[in-house]
């Protein structure tokens, strides 16, 4: 019997061919043994959650319901920034409440139809800014009058002002974008303003009660990875309490502009220098990012780096985290709540698969293949 | 050809509602499954068509494929369970054919049934299939087809 890497190497194999929806999913054979430490030893929790804000279902997971956690634009589907891999085709599905008035209502028919927490997002200006002022008061009513309806919002650019005034409002969870090529700013979201701006937004934020999630996307330049890095150094130095990785989707680029999908392989590589940078930040797997089988890579990857949450799952990655040890937990909640994700926001009815069958197996596998080296921890959904 | 909320729903097909796709029968146990133009309707502009490989089994009521589009990702269901026979390539490189022309180039999967004359009994065709798809676009708000 062999010991060493490549054991594990190939312990890892069986298992993830052991996940009937992730036998067809090419991995990266060199990005596995880089995983594979933390792959085949990491036994913390993963949370895997179901916004509101895009239909889901799967095998794993039970449909939750339009109503929890959706995205709320106070632009409607209006952006002036016209980014080149977005212009504003995100928008288009959320709920609009484009006044002040507006948002008070939407939040309180969710409130009535069970909802506990919202996306606020919407458009920006030209110079990146979301512009909350006028909405501050239906934000410091709703939760004046809905203390445990939680907020989790897209800022933009602030300046200390703005996040105090946000802070101010009672918004729980603060989120930006962070970009960290000037090149990119430029060409893809036609900004004249430079990467120091979002340093220094993401300070403000800092300095608040908020929650701080920074985002930071992963192939943003056309598809092609530029300033991650330095946005993963940019977060190093301010106070963050978890980090949103994403990563571009190509499909609602112009013709003329196009974005490439991003390399699934190396968004995992990039999951484990997000993990060496920020070794003690918790990272999230968030919504957006390519579809079909670069999904699926870009979610295993996530759940082999030992990411502690991933959104809206590929098919079989549920399955996956519970083979490798982790402890499972659902919530229809926004992924960038997930320091506030206690008990209430468990959603344990979504969880459609059978722990206890899937850990059997695991189990009964292992210890045919050789002596158990790692113990298969008792998950109960 | 019927018309509901301006979505197209073939005569001489069988319909589950419940799931919203279509059922063909190709011979004495085969038939093909695709969604219906009120599912893709639904769902707005496909990315992404992910069929179980063909030769695997799916249980009846289970996935037989992944579809994702910005606004949805989900199984389509199939009401008869069965072994995957054949998934749709062509979908597979242009996942938009799910879109138009979801009973036609853009069906998800043929399958062989176990029991197909027993499970076949539960779908519906004619006026009860339309009555309660009917039933369903009135229960999800749905404004109807473009």
């Amino acid at each position: 019997m062999t010991c060493g890497p490549e054991d594990g190497l190939s312990e890892l194999r069986q298992m993830l061919d052991r996940v009937e929806a992730l036998q067809a999913v090419p991995l990266h054979e060199g990005l596995l043994r880089r995983l594979l430490p933390g792959a085949l030893t990491d036994s913390a929790t993963v949370y895997f959650h179901t916004p509101g804000f895009r239909g889901f279902e799967s095998s794993e997971i039970r449909a939750c319901g339009k109503h929890s956690w959706p995205a709320v634009s106070i632009t409607g589907g209006d952006c002036e920034l016209q980014c080149d891999h977005c212009r504003a085709a995100v928008l288009a599905p959320m709920t609009a409440a484009r006044s002040p008035d507006a948002l008070w209502r939407v939040v309180n028919g969710l409130v009535e139809q069970g909802g506990r927490g919202m996306l606020l997002t919407g458009g920006s200006n030209r110079r990146n800014e979301v512009c909350y002022q006028p909405f501050l008061g239906a934000i410091a009513r709703i939760k004046r009058s809905f203390p445990d309806f939680r907020i989790a919002a897209h800022t933009g650019l602030v300046d200390e002002d703005a996040a105090l005034a946000l802070e101010q409002a009672g918004v729980d969870v603060a989120m930006m974008d962070v970009i960290g090529a000037e090149r990119t700013l430029r060409r893809v979201y036609h900004l004249k303003r430079g990467v120091a701006d979002f340093e220094a937004s993401l300070a403000a934020l800092a300095q608040t009660a908020m929650r701080v999630v920074p985002h930071v996307i992963i192939g943003l330049h056309y598809g092609h990875m530029l300033g991650e890095w330095q946005a993963l150094r940019m977060i190093a130095r301010h106070r963050c309490d978890a980090v949103v990785l994403v990563a571009a989707m190509p499909y609602h680029a112009s013709p003329r502009r196009p974005f490439a999908r991003p390399d699934p392989h190396l968004a995992g590589a990039f999951f484990l220098d997000a993990r060496a940078t920020l070794p003690d930040t918790p990272l999230l797997l968030g919504c957006a990012r390519p579809a079909g089988l670069a999904r699926r890579q870009i979610d295993s990857y996530a759940v082999l780096a030992g990411l502690s949450g991933v959104a809206h799952p590929a098919e079989g990655v549920v399955e996956l985290a519970a083979r490798l040890g982790r402890r499972v937990r659902v919530s229809s909640a926004c992924c960038a709540t997930f320091l506030l994700a206690d008990t209430d926001l468990e959603d344990r009815h979504l969880l459609d698969l059978n722990l206890d069958a899937v850990l059997a197996h695991e189990a009964a596998a292992r210890s045919r293949a050789r002596p158990v080296r790692i113990p298969v921890a008792a998950v109960r959904a | 050809m019927a018309r509901l909320r301006g979505c197209e729903f073939p005569s001489g097909l069988l319909y589950h509602p419940e799931h919203n796709v279509w059922l063909r029968a190709e011979d004495q146990d085969t038939f093909s499954l695709g969604m219906t133009a009120y599912a893709v309707a639904l769902a707005g502009d496909i990315v992404a068509y992910t069929p179980k490989r063909a030769g695997s089994m799916v249980a009846s009521g289970r996935s037989c494929a992944v579809v994702e589009s910005s606004k949805w990702v989900g199984p389509v269901k199939t009401p008869v369970g069965g072994q995957v026979l054949a998934v749709n390539q062509a979908a597979m490189a242009d996942p938009g054919l799910l879109n138009r022309e979801p009973y036609s180039g853009g069906w998800v999967v043929r399958i062989r049934a176990q029991g197909w004359q027993g499970a076949c009994a539960g779908l519906l065709s004619g006026a009860a299939a339309l009555a309660a798809l009917e039933r369903n676009m009135e229960a999800d708000g749905f404004t109807g087809c473009e």
